[in-house]
């Protein structure tokens, strides 16, 4: 008897974390097949924990209030962007530049989180495809503010920025001034050895902005508004009558979401060193979703250690499969597509997976309340 | 409706002033934030008509950035920060002897800015010598020739993350 | 006054704004330079192009599994066909049959999977389609590279590996119905042999959603309670509605290929299920409502505005910002359709 539930426990984990199982043996696989040093992974992971974790954190607001994956974080992105290509036409450099960035894009953020809530009451039960669609259609709206507004409306005359022929935004900003700014505020060295060379670079200022978000998001869950929210995400209606103010709840996480992923882009960009005016922002939502994905979180729930998680295996399938296809059959080609592949691949796996769980768990609760019923009357 | 008295109360007020300090933070961080650029230049230069030669020997340093040596026909770029700078310079005459100017302050006003070390050593007021530098805008690549093209619906494939 | 009020809703806002506005296009473009005549020879033979992948939209609507934003997996299926007629050699208007032939069995199979899928996902569909079509398209890009092509035409020269991001149907299909039943008038040129190879395929799907099996499709879709209580096969009947959408979505490509010109593989048909959905929602269809009208209206509304725009725009303000107006006009109109109060949440 205790042995069978044993074994149905364990068929339970993994029919719960089978995508994070996949990419923990898929990442197992590759490692060997690529051949890099443990040390480049270590050093390639934190970089991609400093630079995409603020904007993965930023979507699990939204997720508590029960709206599902936030696509819409790409508008946040798009206010962080706004803010940093005013910022470099400023010449503002440094920590000020990104600061001053960051409360640039507030308002703006604001703005278009306070659009995108909107819009999403108004589809309540497909808020992930008009989300999507959200972000599709601010982004034709962007562009025609970054590349025909910018420089003949909005008065920004750095040539760094603007193009020669007076108005629109360079298809790509140099952002060397503000490039890692908060990284290397205060960083320390690991493993260096004797002339302070190599070894491996620790961003601390940036860790901490990260930790400081995750308490944040911790405290957040305990507040009124936060457990209102989760309140809503679990049944709207039980929560309308118990007096909460649904539709502005679900206005209010969208909002919050969207702030923090123009800050998340923000430190995102202020790494990279370089800003793609028309498409650094538009694949950033698939990626932080994937990564949360990947992390084992699910529609309905998701938790800080799914981010983390999610961010070291997604970002370790990233490195990984260009060498590992270059290595396998001579050609870089596959495995990139096969990156694209696996990032596609893993939201559909989850958002299926978590489709066919609901509906079972539907199905069970309703038997054991018919079950309970017939007792009763017996 | 609501009252005067309901609008105006304790909250509408400390919302007001956080607004307000953080638009006076964004002024501050402005300010404090902003770099230009400073050419610090030994040329030999005209300035209202006279010409100064360029001194065979000099060392300036602007605020605490460190000091560097100049000879004649050089010309250094520093990015400075904030409003108001000092430059201190150190020339010497044919006999060798080392002259130290009393520290000139000086502010900028434009994104880049020439100043001349000859005109100073020669006692011309430095808003004469501090003048704007027109740089040449970066050459245009061929995307930003047409940059509708590189407009797209739903972002590139491109997987730099 | 009222009764016009009454027209406009009728009508659709949203939709008499976009006519209006492809009218006065029409109107501005002689005075902007532009030969009217070649432009309505453009539309048309948009028209023909596209409107097969648009009325790949119909079927799912009716079954209630919302827009098919999985179009792409048609496209797939569309293009092995494409692919495996060149790969045979066999040039002329035969080649098109043996496409069409070709990609049946792959449309019938993927429909089927897929189907069988969203079944499984109701109240999803929509988001899970768009995901599924992202990742046949990403997962054929490897396929792409490495299954066993041989036809000097498709593969790339070099390395003798894996197949060109684009292959020219010239020889094969190019044009194959653009130029049966061309009609010359100047520089009009009105082809009609899309238009009756469309008109075919549109009145065996309207004949098909009056027989007695499309029209329980449709109970499915409006009235799934009603349905069922009626005895009707719920998930059977939205399979068959996914295999018919995908059947569509591989002979609408074959007809975009024929007019466009070349097969478009690897990322290509990535984002080609938008501009579908797009152009049957400007033709008045919602969600879980859509006809024949729709897609006929709708395909000239979205085609006639991607093809004046950019001509008018650039010959009178110089600048083109047609591509980005395009962009807002067609996913302002997935997203007003998706957050309309009507309809079942889906």
């Amino acid at each position: 008897m205790k042995k069978e539930i044993t074994s149905k426990d364990v068929r339970k984990f993994l029919a719960n974390n089978i995508v994070p199982i996949i990419f923990i043996v898929l990442c197992a696989v590759c490692i060997p097949i690529a051949g890099y040093s443990g040390q480049y992974l270590v050093d390639q992971i934190i970089t991609r924990i400093v630079r995409n974790s603020f904007l993965v954190l930023s979507l699990l607001i939204p997720i508590m209030a029960g709206m599902g994956l936030n696509f819409g974080m790409t508008l946040g992105a798009m206010a962080g962007q706004i803010g940093l290509i005013f910022v470099t036409s400023w010449n503002v450099v440094s920590i000020p530049g990104l600061l001053l960035a960051a409360i640039i894009a507030t308002p703006i953020a604001v703005l278009l989180g306070w659009f995108c809530g909107k819009m999403l009451n108004m589809a309540k039960g497909r808020e992930m495809i008009t989300s999507y669609m959200i972000s599709f259609f601010m982004n034709g709206v962007y562009q025609l503010i970054v590349l025909y507004g910018m420089g003949a409306l909005i008065p920004i005359h750095s040539n760094r920025v603007i193009l020669p022929r007076g108005y629109g935004v360079r298809n790509t900003v140099d952002l060397l001034d503000v490039r890692k700014s908060i990284d290397n505020f205060w960083s320390i060295r690991l493993f260096a050895d004797e002339n302070g060379m190599g070894g491996l670079t620790i961003p601390l200022l940036t860790l901490i902005l990260i930790a400081i978000l995750c308490v944040i998001i911790i405290w957040f869950r305990k507040t009124k508004i936060g457990q209102d929210m989760r309140a809503v995400g679990q049944d709207m209606e039980v929560a309308r009558e118990a007096g909460i103010k649904v539709e502005r709840t679900r206005i209010l996480a969208i909002i919050i979401s969207t702030v923090f992923a123009a800050y998340g882009m923000i430190i995102y960009l202020s790494n990279m060193g370089t800003l793609n005016t028309y498409n650094s922002h538009s694949q950033i939502g698939m990626f932080s979703i994937a990564a949360l994905l990947v992390g084992g979180a699910s529609v309905s729930k998701a938790s800080i250690k799914n981010v983390f998680l999610g961010i070291i295996l997604f970002h370790l399938m990233f490195i990984l499969t260009p060498q590992a296809g270059r290595n396998l059959i001579g050609q870089a080609q596959i495995g990139e597509f096969f990156r694209v592949f696996v990032s596609y691949g893993v939201i559909t796996l989850s958002l299926v997976l978590y489709e066919i769980r609901t509906r079972r768990e539907k199905a069970e609760s309703a038997q054991t309340l018919a079950i309970e019923q017939k007792e009763a009357q017996a | 409706m609501k009252s005067a008295k309901e609008i105006f109360d304790l909250r509408f007020f400390v919302r007001l002033g956080c607004i307000v300090a953080i638009i006076l933070l964004a002024v501050f961080l402005y300010n404090f934030g902003k770099q230009r650029t400073l050419l610090v230049d030994n040329w030999t230069t005209e300035i209202n008509g006279t010409s100064y030669r360029a001194e065979d020997w000099a060392k300036v340093e602007v605020d605490d950035l460190g000091t560097q040596e100049y000879a004649p026909r050089m010309r250094i770029s520093i990015p400075l920060r904030g409003r108001t700078h000092t430059i201190k310079i150190t020339y010497d005459d044919r006999s060798f002897n080392e002259f130290e100017l009393d520290p000139i302050e000086f502010s900028l006003k434009y994104d880049t800015s020439i100043i001349s070390v000859p005109a100073l050593v020669a006692g011309v007021p430095v808003e004469d010598a501090l003048r704007e530098f027109i740089v040449e805008p970066a050459p245009v690549t061929e995307a930003e020739e047409n940059p509708e093209a590189s407009i797209s619906e739903f972002g590139d494939m491109s997987m730099e993350i | 006054m009222d009764k016009a009020m009454e027209l406009v809703k009728s009508f659709g806002l949203p939709r008499l704004i976009i006519t209006l506005f492809l009218l006065a296009l029409f109107v501005i473009a002689p005075f902007a330079g532009i030969n009217v005549a070649s432009s309505v020879t453009d539309v048309l033979g948009r028209f023909g192009q596209n409107a097969i992948m648009v009325l790949a939209m119909v079927p799912m609507i009716h079954s209630g599994c919302g827009l098919n934003f999985g179009l792409p997996l048609g496209i797939i299926s569309g293009l092995l066909g494409a692919t495996l007629a060149i790969e045979t050699g066999i040039q002329g208007p035969v080649s098109f049959l043996l496409a069409i032939l070709y990609s049946t069995p792959f449309a019938l199979i993927f429909g089927w999977g897929y189907g069988k899928l969203l079944n499984r996902v109701k109240g999803s569909e929509m988001m899970i389609a768009t995901y599924v079509g992202f990742s046949s398209v990403a997962f054929m890009s490897i396929m792409w590279l490495i299954l066993p092509y041989h036809s000097p035409t498709m593969v790339w020269g070099y390395t003798g590996q894996g197949l060109r991001t684009t292959i020219s149907t010239e020889g094969f299909y190019y044009h194959i119905l653009r130029d049966t039943l061309n009609l010359r008038i100047g520089n009009l040129s009105i082809s009609f042999g899309e238009i009756i190879f469309f008109a075919l395929f549109a009145f065996i799907i309207w004949a098909f959603l009056h027989t007695k099996t499309g029209t329980a499709m449709t109970a499915v879709g409006s009235n799934p309670v009603f349905a069922r209580a009626s005895g009707i096969n719920i998930d059977k009947q939205r399979t068959l509605s996914v295999i018919m959408s995908t059947w569509l979505g591989a002979l609408g490509i074959l007809c975009y290929q024929q007019g466009y010109g070349f097969v478009q593989l690897y990322q290509g048909p990535m984002y080609m299920a938008m501009p579908a959905v797009s152009a049957i929602l400007i033709g008045g269809a919602s969600v879980n409502k859509a006809n024949i009208t729709n897609v006929i209206i709708g395909t000239i509304l979205y085609q006639g505005i991607v093809s004046m725009t950019p001509s008018v725009m650039n010959s009178l303000i110089h600048t083109d910002m047609s591509e980005v107006l395009r962009i807002i006009v067609s996913n302002g109109m997935i997203l007003y359709a998706l957050t309309r109060k009507t309809g079942a949440s889906r």
